[in-house]
């Protein structure tokens, strides 16, 4: 489903993702792990079309996406979410996940009315509905997250890339989160790249863990494997991998 | 006493939503596509001496003719897009210093073509002579023109809140790139963001064309009532924009019926300044353009 081929993007003299190569088959869920600053944003931002690559390649479902535009790679299918939430904070919480309604392939084809009706079966999927009529900068983080998670679900993504999906939230919240990214990638059929600094929670909700370290690759494996690699024990020196 | 104040408030709203009307298109475009529009002075001058070209010159009827002239105000907005705000997209000042330059190209081509002693005029007069609102008279013209501008804004209103298109353009005022992340072709959007906001300031030059002497040198003065009301008021705030335009149009109509009339602009523009001091984001400021 996606390709990626000898990744490199530079910033100035650092190198923030260099030469990285991985595929990802269709109804994967990959963990992206790694040392802070070890180029796993940036590496989504490439895929997802914020970046462009210094050299290198990106193939999706076949076709060549490289240079592609953020919407133009959005509206093929690619979703994403962020560490800090990126919402529309003057507008409320139905009104974020209907734009993307509106924003997808099927868009223009709906009326307002049948994109609000959408946008309230995504919301309701996260347990949102109760706060659609609410300003987004009104919510918790722990609801922009679930918001977030809805708006990029109703692009009818084939692939979601969420980045740091339980920063800032408690334990209990990470956990109904995690629950929620596994409910909604059976239920939707969704590919899923996940990139997370609770290892714990990644560990176990998905079977295989891609590990950067300043900009490269140095592991692809399942989680048992990874965790007993002497190069990703060695970037993790300090931190308790598992 | 009495008259001069009826007449204050009379011109208030007159003068308020002329200044509404021509800050219309330029508050879009500072709301939607986060740039300060410089050649927007242009499409008053296009408006109107296109409308005289297609009329005069190339010999099509006046209806015509100001259809064809919208079309080409369009054109002009779609053209600058292309070649100019995309271009200097990330370099303000290229940008500034380039869509001024169009603004002063399109002016001396307009003055070389139709200097002010051609006599440029337009008949478009909707309402004769005055109308009669207690003890003020106001020329009829003034009137339709400001009820027109009104008109024009609940349209656009309307059009940003009830409509697929407003709605995305909305959400891509705050924050265009979680738009693109959403699907969202902000160029498109741009696109048809720059036409829709030349419309307004092209309808209202059409209709003070018959009141408002027409010199090839008229678009500086419209633009400047476009950014005093739009920087008072907040760049790129509708809900600014309308507060601004009525207190600039109270600013001139008390000091040009109580004090003098040469005062008018002088009086609003320290008003903006001292606004600007204490609050300068403008009145309304917002990070939507409603």
């Amino acid at each position: 489903m996606l390709e990626v081929s000898n990744l490199t993007k530079r910033f100035g003299g650092v190198i923030a993702v260099n030469e990285v190569s991985f595929e990802v088959e269709k109804g994967e869920i990959i963990g992206l792990i790694g040392p802070n600053g070890a180029g796993k944003s940036t590496l989504v931002n490439l895929i997802s079309g914020f970046y462009l690559p210094d050299s290198g390649k990106i193939r999706f479902l076949g076709e060549d996406i490289t240079k592609k535009k953020m919407h133009e790679r959005a509206k093929m299918g690619i979703a994403r979410t962020f560490q800090n939430p990126r919402l529309i904070s003057n507008m409320t919480a139905i009104m974020n996940v209907m734009y993307a309604v509106l924003g997808s392939e099927r868009g223009s084809k709906l009326s307002l009315v049948e994109a609000y009706g959408e946008a309230a079966y995504y919301l309701d999927i996260f347990d949102m509905l109760k706060k659609r009529d609410v300003l987004v900068a009104d919510l918790p983080i722990y609801e922009l997250r679930l918001l977030e998670l809805a708006r990029a679900l109703a692009l009818k993504p084939k692939i979601l890339l969420i980045d740091e999906a339980m920063a800032g939230l408690n334990p209990a919240e990470a956990e109904r989160v995690s629950k929620l990214i596994n409910r909604i990638r059976e239920e939707f059929d969704l590919t899923i790249i996940w990139i997370e600094h609770v290892l714990k929670i990644i560990m176990r909700s998905v079977e295989r863990i891609l590990v950067m370290h300043y900009g490269k690759l140095i592991a692809d494996d399942t989680p048992e494997k990874v965790v007993r690699m002497p190069e990703v024990v060695e970037a993790y020196i300090g931190e308790e991998v598992v | 006493m009495l008259d001069v104040a009826a007449l204050i408030f009379s011109y208030t709203f007159i003068f308020g939503s002329l200044y509404l009307g021509i800050a219309l298109g330029f508050t879009i475009i500072t709301g939607v596509l986060r740039i300060f529009h410089l050649g927007y002075g242009a499409i008053f001058l296009i408006a109107a001496y296109g409308t005289w070209m297609f009329w005069k010159d190339v010999g099509f009827g006046f209806i015509e003719s100001i259809v064809l002239s919208f079309a080409l105000v369009a054109l002009f907005s779609f053209l600058i897009y292309q070649v100019v705000i995309k271009k200097f997209w990330e370099m303000e000042d290229y940008l500034l210093a380039a869509l001024i330059a169009v603004f002063i190209i399109i002016e001396e081509l307009v003055n070389y073509a139709y200097p002010e002693i051609v006599g440029v005029y337009l008949p478009t007069t909707i309402i004769e002579g005055s109308i009669s609102i207690g003890p003020a008279s106001i020329p009829g013209q003034l009137a339709a023109t400001s009820v027109i501008a009104i008109l024009m804004v609940i349209c656009y209103l309307l059009i940003f809140t009830k409509t697929k298109t407003g709605l995305i353009m909305r959400a891509i005022s705050q924050d265009i790139f979680a738009s693109q992340l959403v699907g969202v072709n902000f160029d498109r959007m741009f696109i048809v963001a720059m036409i829709l906001a030349s419309l307004p300031p092209a309808i209202i030059m059409l209709l003070i064309a018959p009141i408002w002497a027409l010199n090839p040198f008229i678009g500086w003065p419209l633009f400047t009532y476009a950014i005093v009301v739009s920087v008072l008021g907040g760049l790129g705030n509708l809900r600014g924009t309308i507060m601004a335009s009525y207190i600039i149009g109270f600013i001139h109509a008390a000091v040009g019926f109580s004090l003098d009339p040469r005062l008018m602009l002088l009086a609003s523009l320290v008003v903006v300044v001292a606004v600007l001091v204490f609050r300068p984001e403008g009145l309304a400021r917002a990070e939507t353009i409603w």
